[in-house]
Formats: C-alpha cells, structure tokens, sequence
C-alpha cells in the first residue's frame, strides 16, 4: 500500500494551499489525458484507426498509469483519506492485463448466466450471437423468450472435474427461471459455440426441448455435454418454447439461397416440435424500407383461420383485403429490419430464426452466424464493378468525422431533438442537425446516422459503436444536401453518402471490409473498453459513489474529481490556517460596495506588480472577475434592511450568542483565487456563502459550486430566502439541494463564457439575497423578489453574455 | 473516398502491402480495393520479397518491426529491385531515427499507427500525384 509524506502546514498555510490547487490542476490535466485516450480506443472500435496489438497494449498502460497517479493525487490532497481506491485501481488493472494476455476476465468463473443479464461483457462466456442477439432484438420489435445459459466456463467445469459445481449453478438457474416462468416448462436446449474459430463448425441441431422437471433439464444437458465435440469451446442455451402459431428463418445472399440485394423471409405454420405445414417465402429488398420484391405463397383453406385470427380476402385495415400469406408486410420488415440490424452488430452474415407466439408476438429465437456463409473474396470481376458502380455514383455529401464505420443503405428520416424517436422508420438513415443523446432511442432503429454538428467521442457515438451502426458526425451541409425521403448509402468509414442504392457497395460490405467483431483485436479492444470506458457512477450523493463502487477506470477518475473538488470546496474549514495567510485586501471604494473582501493568490489570479491593497483591475482570475462582476453592482446591494420584529432578534440570538457576539459566522471574507479557479468564503451578516469555480478552456472541467446557510430571522423567512435562491438557481440550470436553511448547488460542463455569466448572475445573487429574508413576511413574497432579480439581472449587462467575460 | 483517376480509365494501380499483425492487411485491403487498386498483402517479409522479385508494383506499404527480415532491410531491398515503386512505412514504434532512417533509404512517407485509413489514402493520393507530375 503506497504511503504518503502528511501534508505540511507552513506558518500561512499559503504553500500548502499552492501544493493542493498544482495537485487538483494535476488532476484534471490526468483527467483530459485518460478521457483522449479512451476516446482514441473508442474511434478505433469504431473503424476510424487502423490499429495492431501493439496498440491495445500500449493504451491500456498509458490510461493505467495516468489512472494511478490520478489516485496518488487525490490522496495526496486529501491527507490518504481515499487509499482504498488503490486497491480498485489494481483490481482493473489486473483484468485489463489478463483481457490482454487473452484470458477470460473476471467472468470466466461465471458458470450460469440468465438470459436477462447477457451483455457484450459476456461474449467470451455465451458466444457472438447470443450477445448480439440480447442487445439488438428489443427496439427492433422482436421478444426474446426467457431463458438461462450453461456458459463457456460452465461447459469445462462440467466436462472436467467441476461437474457438480456446474450442475449446482444450473439448478440455481432453473429455479430462478422456472418462478420467473411460473413453474417448470418444457425448455429449447441449443447448443452455442464460441469464438470465430468454430464458425461454419455447428456441431449439433438444436435439441428441440428439455425438461420440464429441473432434473430431466439436468439430463438432457448432461447428455448435449457429452455429445459435443473434444475440441473447441460451447455454451449452451436453455430457454422457455412457447407454443408457436409459426416459425421461419430469414436468410440472406451469402447463404446462397437468396440473390444479392436481398433477404428471404421463411414461413410455416409451427407445431409443437417444428413446421407442419407448407413453407411460404418472401424476397424483400435487403435495404430499408425493405420493399417485397415477390412471394411464394401456399394455397390455404379460405375457411381457416390466418395468424392473429384473420380470415383470407376479408377485409382488413384501410379497406383493404387481408390476403392470404402467412405473414403481414409490417411483420417481414420488422423481421428484416432486425436480420439486418443483427448481421450488423454479429459483424457477418447470419440466420436468424423466428417464431410469432400464439399470442402474435414475434420472437428471435437463434441467430446462426456459421448458416450465413462464408464472407469470401471479391473476384476481380465484382471489384471491377464496384469500381465503375462508384465512379458512376452521385455524391450527396462527404466529410465528416467516422464514429462507426461501415456501409448501409436507407430512406433519409430527419429527426429533431424534441421528436418522438419511436416515429423513426426502422432502418431509416437518420439526419440530424447534432449528436445528441436524445437521439439514442432514434439510433438503434436506424440503418445510419448522419449528423452535421457532434462529438465522435460522445454518448451517441458510444451508442453507435455499441449497436455498430454506421455514424457520421460534423457532416457540414447534411440537412441541406439529403433531402427527407431521398434514398442513400452511406459508407461512414468513407465520409460520403451516395444518392440511391449502391450494391455493390452494399455486398462489398459482407467481404470483411470493416473491422469485425470476430477480429481478434476488436474482441480484445471491446472487452478492455468494457473495463475503461462505462461510467456508472454518476450521483455523489447517491450510497454507491465510493471506492468500492468504482467498477472502471471512468469510475475512478469520475470520483477522484468530485472528491477532489469537495476538498477544494472544504479547503478554509478543513485548514483554519489560512486565516493568516498573506492575503491582500480588495479595496472597497474601488468595488463600489460595502464588501470587505481579502484575496489570497495562488497561481495567476492577481496581476503581476499588484500592491498590498487591491483593486478589481488586479484580479487576473477569471471566475473570480465574473463572480466580481455581478457581486459588485451596486444596484444589487441598494435595498434597505427590513426592520426586524422579536422573533428575528430571538432567533438570531440563539444561533449568534447574543447580538454582542458579531455575525453568525466568524473570520474573514477570504478569496482564493488563481487565474482558472476561485474559492470564495463570504460572510455576510448572519449567512455564510461558499463559491467554489474552476473557469478553464475545457467545458467538460468547468463548474461553479455555491453553499449558502444561516440568517437572522426566523425559520420561515430564513427558508423562503433559500426557497428564493433554489427558483432562481434553477431557472439558471443549477442542480440543487436544500436541508433545513443549508443550500448547495451545483452547475457542471459549460463554455467559459457560459462559467462567466452563471458567476456573474450568482455574485448579483449573493448581493442580491444577503438580508433578504428579514424582508420575506410572506410566502408570496418569494414569487415577487425572483421576479424583482430576474428584472435586474437582465437590466445588469454581464460578461459571457457577448462572449468572453 | 471516390476511385482514382487510374481506376476509372481501366488502369488499376498495383499495391503491396506487408504487416506481420493480419488485422492490419485485412483492414488496408478492402479500403484500397474500394479507392480502385489491385492489393496483395503479406504477413511475412519473405513471401512478399519474392513477389516483389517477380512482379512490380506501384506502391509499397510495409510494416518495420518484423521477424526475419526487418522493414528497413525490405525497403532498401525493394528500392533495389524496383527502384520506381514508392514505398511508404508504417509502424507502431516510430521514433525519429527510425523515421530519418526510412527516409534516408528512400522511403515516401512515414506513418505511425495507429492511423485513420484517410491519411494513409491521402499519402497514397499524392504519391501518385507525384508520380503523374514527373
């Protein structure tokens, strides 16, 4: 365990306080460090690098090693109150070296797994479709029916000697199903291998059920087990068979049961163990909308009831008549649009098998990434093709930054920020004008995103690489140049979009051209990015932001930061010291209010050459200026005190001492400032102001913390005042907390001009409120003071308002 | 990223690209078959040596640090063999010796991984730009 030399208290303090803000600055250039590296893991996820091992190796050190001393640091600051967060760093760090070294992870002891908790982390575990399967099906419209899965791992232990370890777990398993399900069920038991060695290698047919006692489960396990092949790695699949009205497969070119351009839809009416009656096939368009290009349809009994209890030729909606094919057109392109989406997040071509319940629910039942054939070489015929496909093409748009490569055709949608996304075609090619996270829902049912403004580091392009989606960000024109309704290929990793179908780009596609989920790099790059990359704590005050609960790497520089910032926010109450540190007083006739206000400067924040007493001209801190800027209007500060009543003078006694004590709050107005971060204590009369902001180029390291507590009248008025400020503070985009007459309030990421209009409009605030709730005798009188500031912060030019402040 | 000039008049030009890290010739293959050339790639310098002996191309990409014969070695070899080929190094441990040192033994350009396929596509480009100009 690392020690660490106490921190030192020199006589002012003062070279204490440099020593923790050259820490926190450490930190966040850390921060920026690990986050452009992650973003650079990311983009090569996506397709946007060509990258080797070498690569994947020397990312993992660089973020670990800047993670590590991210952790020193903080410690470092806060007097080793966080060492535990050592002991997590190691723990990532000894997953991402086993993920390299091509070890299974921390899941490899996973012997079971429910079928609800599959992820992309359980890949190794469960195998390539079954991941894909559990990410994909939902949005697309398609159920997935419950199940449990015997994992890789699970598989080996039963094999060799931890065979009763492996059957416990799968009885656990079976029980949590069963009473998930109801009661024991007659189970499909499918067998999954694992890993792109095995592909086209399908050992065994699906043994069509099992069960529904835990222990015939068991048996017919025990027995797959021992039928699957010596070589090789296997998951088996157990999940609930409902009774299906029919079943089908949807299959496309490369399986060569289909022309290119295309997918066949398969149809037959399902009995208990399979199709019973003719099969029925649908050639549909491979791009979206997925328009059927012609069916074979079974003669039917008109009499005989169709799925969803349709009649032949009765009419159906809009006047028409409902036909006689098994399957609806809205239900061929929801299975199309999920085939399609499937094959793209699996990286190749696959078969998905389907089933639609008594219930009329369309199931995913097994995706056979091996049935889809093999993605072979283009003959120089084809290439030739290609070739003058691409010079007679029409290019709508190019630029752009790649967040997920790839190639896919689509109808242009344009999505606003405030539209329904459910309103998306599915397998549309979604226009934006950004990037923005409310678009996330919108994504995962599109074919392709084009955007013209957005961040290929950001949440929607996490989203993209997740579901590998082709994404093009900062497309200059995309609006413009692809009209709604136009039909487009959009080959992302080329930055253009193409007018019309081009398929020969299209079938390119299924040659390998991007990188693959089957690619051994990009297995091992997702896998590590899954212990780097996800952020799952992101509320301080929630019980799980602590050490322990940090699960990557984002986590811990996430936390390291907060905490950081609390010991800064801390920093006059944790260290009395400064107190005598050799701060220079602002000078009040020269801020034109009656503040008396001391400045201590850490790195930058006052000019050179500045004397003892201080003007605002000095303050070279930005957040500090801004703050100032508002803090100073003398309009702010020109109310008159209201008279008090006995209450007041009672209740402030109480928490003063006695009127003979001075203010509540004892000791100095206390400034901190460096040229990018300010902390400001204030104590006016009876309530206590802390402002706490770092001001920098980076919006992502902005933010302006604020704490305000006390006054001197009674409760009620002291709360209506606090009520007053959360109205105010929220309207200006502020997180805020209230317990009793204690306010803290938090505002995160910004521009800097953006930091210097909030601190401005909270130092108008501060001036604003500082007796305000001697005024407060009524409730109404909240309402009419938030619009009194509101009145006079828009008659108050701020800085940021026109740029910089 | 459209067709070359060369692909469109029914000249493809010829490509050899050598990396002993596969995912890095599966990755450059299809992106400059797309652009319009003819590509073969190698994972080892021997194989490629003799294909370089046996047939010329318009561009070399090749990996530095291999087994056997090193990318230094099979640049100076193939600018012996076929002097007119431009060659263009990539690696994963650039430093500047190293990237003086191709230079000096007559590489084009020099590129670290990793690296976006439209920079290289954008060396490419010009080379052959180049090449048209002279």
């Amino acid at each position: 365990m690392p020690r660490f030399e106490p921190a030192r208290r020199t006589a002012d303090g003062s070279d204490l306080l440099r020593r923790m803000f050259a820490r926190f600055r450490r930190i966040l250039e850390l921060n920026t460090r690990v986050l452009a590296t992650m973003a650079e893991m990311e983009q090569a996820l996506g397709g946007e690098y060509v990258f080797d091992r070498a690569f994947l190796e020397s990312s993992v050190r660089a973020v670990a090693g800047n993670v590590q001393q991210i952790v020193y640091s903080l410690n470092a600051i806060s007097g080793d109150r966080h060492v535990a967060l050592f002991d997590r760093y190691e723990a990532i760090r000894n997953i991402l070296d086993d993920l390299l070294a091509g070890g299974p992870g921390p899941y490899g002891a996973m012997l079971c797994v429910s079928r609800r908790e599959v992820g992309w982390e359980h890949e190794p575990l469960v195998g390539l479709a079954e991941a894909a399967l559990a990410g994909a099906t939902e949005t697309l419209g398609l159920s997935q029916p419950d199940g449990c899965l015997l994992t890789s791992a699970g598989v080996a232990a039963w094999r060799g000697a931890g065979r009763s370890a492996a059957e416990k777990a799968l009885a656990e398993a079976l029980a949590g199903l069963f009473a998930r399900l109801g009661g024991p069920r007659r189970l499909r038991l499918d067998v999954l291998p694992i890993g792109p060695a095995l592909a086209g290698a399908r050992p065994l047919p699906p043994i069509p059920a099992a069960g529904p006692e835990t222990a015939a489960v068991l048996a017919a396990v025990g027995a797959a087990v021992a039928d699957l092949p010596a070589a090789g790695s296997f998951a088996l699949r157990l999940a609930a068979a409902p009774a299906l009205a029919l079943c089908g497969e949807v299959l496309g070119p490369e399986s060569g049961r289909t022309p290119p351009g295309s997918l066949t839809v398969t149809a037959a009416p399902s009995g208990p163990s399979g199709p019973i009656g003719p099969v029925e096939r649908y050639r549909l368009r491979r791009a979206a909308p997925h328009d059927l290009i012609r069916s074979e349809i079974a003669p039917k009994d008109p009499a005989a009831p169709l799925p969803g209890n349709g009649l032949s030729l009765r009419p159906a909606t809009g006047g028409l008549l409902r036909g006689s094919a098994l399957l609806a057109p809205g239900q061929l392109r929801c299975l199309a649009a999920a085939a399609t989406a499937l094959e793209t997040a699996s990286g190749g071509p696959a078969v998905l098998t389907w089933g639609l319940s008594a219930a009329g629910e369309l199931l995913a039942l097994d995706l056979d990434l091996a049935g889809g054939g093999p993605a072979g070489e283009e003959s120089p015929e084809e290439l030739e093709n290609l070739s003058a496909s691409l010079a007679r093409a029409e290019v709508l748009l190019s630029g752009g930054s790649t967040a997920q490569s790839g190639v896919a055709a689509g109808v242009v949608a344009y999505v606003a920020e405030d539209a329904d996304p459910e309103a998306v075609p599915a397998g549309a090619v979604v226009v934006a004008r950004a990037a923005t996270p409310r678009l996330s829902r919108a994504l995962r049912r599109a074919s392709a995103v084009v955007t013209e403004v957005g961040a290929v580091a950001g949440h929607l392009a996490t989203i993209a690489r997740e579901y590998r989606i082709p994404a093009l960000f900062g497309a200059a024109g995309a609006l413009a140049r692809l009209p709604e309704g136009q039909l487009v290929t959009v080959d992302a990793g080329g930055g253009v979009v193409y007018r019309g179908l081009i398929e020969a780009l299209l079938s390119f596609r299924a040659a390998g051209q991007e990188l693959s989920p089957a690619d051994p790099e990009y297995v091992t790059l997702r896998r590590l990015l899954g212990f780097i990359r996800p952020l799952n704590l992101t509320d301080p005050a929630a019980s799980e932001f602590s050490a322990a609960g940090c699960r990557t790497f984002h986590d811990i520089i996430h936390y390291c930061h907060e905490r950081a910032v609390e010991e800064l926010i801390a920093i006059q109450e944790r260290h009395p010291e400064l107190d005598g540190a050799a701060a220079r007083r602002l000078d009040p006739a020269a801020l034109g209010v009656p503040l008396d206000l001391s400045v201590l400067d850490l790195d930058g924040g006052v000019a050179p050459g500045a004397g003892q007493r201080l003007t605002p001209a000095d303050i070279r801190s930005r957040p500090l200026s801004a703050l100032l800027a508002g803090l100073c209007r003398p309009e702010a500060w020109s109310r008159q005190p209201a008279s008090l009543g006995l209450r007041d003078i009672l209740s402030g006694l109480g928490r003063a001492g006695g009127l003979g004590a001075g203010p509540g709050y004892a000791g100095r107005n206390l400034a901190i400032a460096a040229r990018t971060y300010c902390n400001v204590s204030l104590r006016l009369g009876y309530h206590f102001n802390v402002i706490d902001s770092f001001l920098g180029e980076d919006p992502g390291q902005n933010y302006v913390y604020y704490r305000f507590v006390g006054g001197f009248a009674d409760p009620v008025r002291r709360s209506r005042r606090v009520e007053l400020i959360r109205r105010v503070l929220e309207a200006r985009d502020f997180k805020v907390e209230v317990r009793g007459d204690l306010l803290t309030a938090r505002f995160k990421i910004g521009t800097p001009a953006e930091l210097s209009s909030v601190l401005a409009r909270l130092g108008l605030l501060t001036g604003f409120t500082r007796q305000l709730d001697l005024s407060l005798t009524a409730d109404g009188d909240v309402a009419a003071l938030a619009a009194e500031f509101a009145a006079l912060a828009e008659a108050a030019p701020m800085p940021g308002a026109g740029g910089e402040g | 990223m459209n067709t070359t000039p060369e692909a469109q008049a029914g000249k493809r030009p010829r490509i050899l690209i050598l990396d002993d890290e596969p995912i890095v010739c599966k990755r450059l293959k299809p992106a400059f078959q797309k652009a319009g050339f003819t590509v073969e790639t190698f994972v080892d310098s021997a194989s490629a040596l003799a294909r370089v002996k046996e047939a010329p191309f318009d561009i070399v990409i090749t990996d530095l640090k291999m087994e056997g014969l090193d990318g230094l070695a099979f640049l100076a070899k193939v600018k012996e063999l076929r002097p007119e080929a431009g060659v263009i190094v990539i690696t994963g441990f650039a430093t500047l010796e190293t990237a003086r040192e191709s230079f000096r033994k007559g590489a084009f350009d020099f590129v670290a991984k990793p690296f976006k396929l439209k920079d290289i596509m954008d060396i490419v480009a010009r080379l052959l730009a180049g090449r048209e100009a002279s």
